[in-house]
């Protein structure tokens, strides 16, 4: 059994079906994934009314994979791997964090066309960067002499302080995002939601 | 461009708050990054 639900699980990290969930079951990677003692019989429920539900390649939808081939004994093994440690029973995904575990299935997907954070597509990439907090990549997108501007507060200059005050600073207090993005580089429109 | 939705907890609340962040590019960097928020309610 497969833990990706729609083509919104790949990349997006869309979330609507984390908001829709009313256990939160779903442990987060490339794939928002469902923990397998957790209440899998939610799934067909939670996808029916969630986007990009038919975007997805027949051979990704759900139902589609088979023990051994990655599906649901992989995700368990690549969380292992990754986390060091039984996941048992977290009680949700708010416990667990981000594990950033793809099962080798899942890994083997095509980068989803509508996500910026893929390194395939032009334009910079910064808010991807931001993702995973990886702030020595994301300096090498800011020119040396950057103006950030942010009223009412004073503006600041340079890449040294843009990192202090505002990458570090205000990134550390960001708990979740979700988003997707509209047109071709260079006019895409990302919509987003940082909790 | 990049346009989204902020949101914060405050004594154990939460609000949105629209932000759009505007890019200007030199020689494919970011020379300047300028975040404006809407106090003004979508239409």
């Amino acid at each position: 059994m497969t833990f990706v639900i729609t083509s919104t699980c790949l990349d997006l990290k869309d979330m609507s079906c984390v908001e829709e969930c009313p256990v939160r079951l779903h442990l987060r990677g490339r794939p928002q994934a469902l923990h397998p003692a957790q209440g899998m019989h939610r799934l067909r429920r939670l996808r029916a009314g969630l986007p990009g539900r038919r975007d997805l390649p027949r051979s990704a939808a759900p139902g589609r994979e088979r023990r051994g081939q990655g599906g649901q004994q992989g995700v368990l093994r690549v969380i292992l791997r990754v986390v060091k440690a039984p996941l048992g029973a977290p009680g949700g995904s708010m416990r667990v964090g981000n594990t950033e575990a793809d099962t080798p299935r899942i890994a083997s997907l095509p980068p989803n066309p509508t996500s910026t954070d893929d390194a395939a597509r032009d334009g910079p990439r910064l808010h991807g960067r931001r993702r995973v907090r990886d702030y020595d990549a994301a300096m090498d997108l800011l020119a040396d002499d950057i103006e950030y501007q942010n009223m009412p507060l004073p503006p600041v200059h340079g890449k040294a302080a843009v990192r202090e005050t505002t990458l570090e600073a205000l990134l550390a207090m960001c708990t979740a995002r979700s988003g997707s993005c509209t047109g071709s580089w260079p006019r895409i429109a990302r919509h987003e939601r940082a909790h | 461009m990049n346009e989204r939705t902020d949101r914060f907890l405050l004594k154990g609340e939460w609000f949105d708050l629209p932000v759009a962040g505007v890019f200007e590019l030199r020689d494919g960097r970011i020379a300047l990054w300028r975040e404006t928020t809407s106090t003004c309610p979508p239409s």
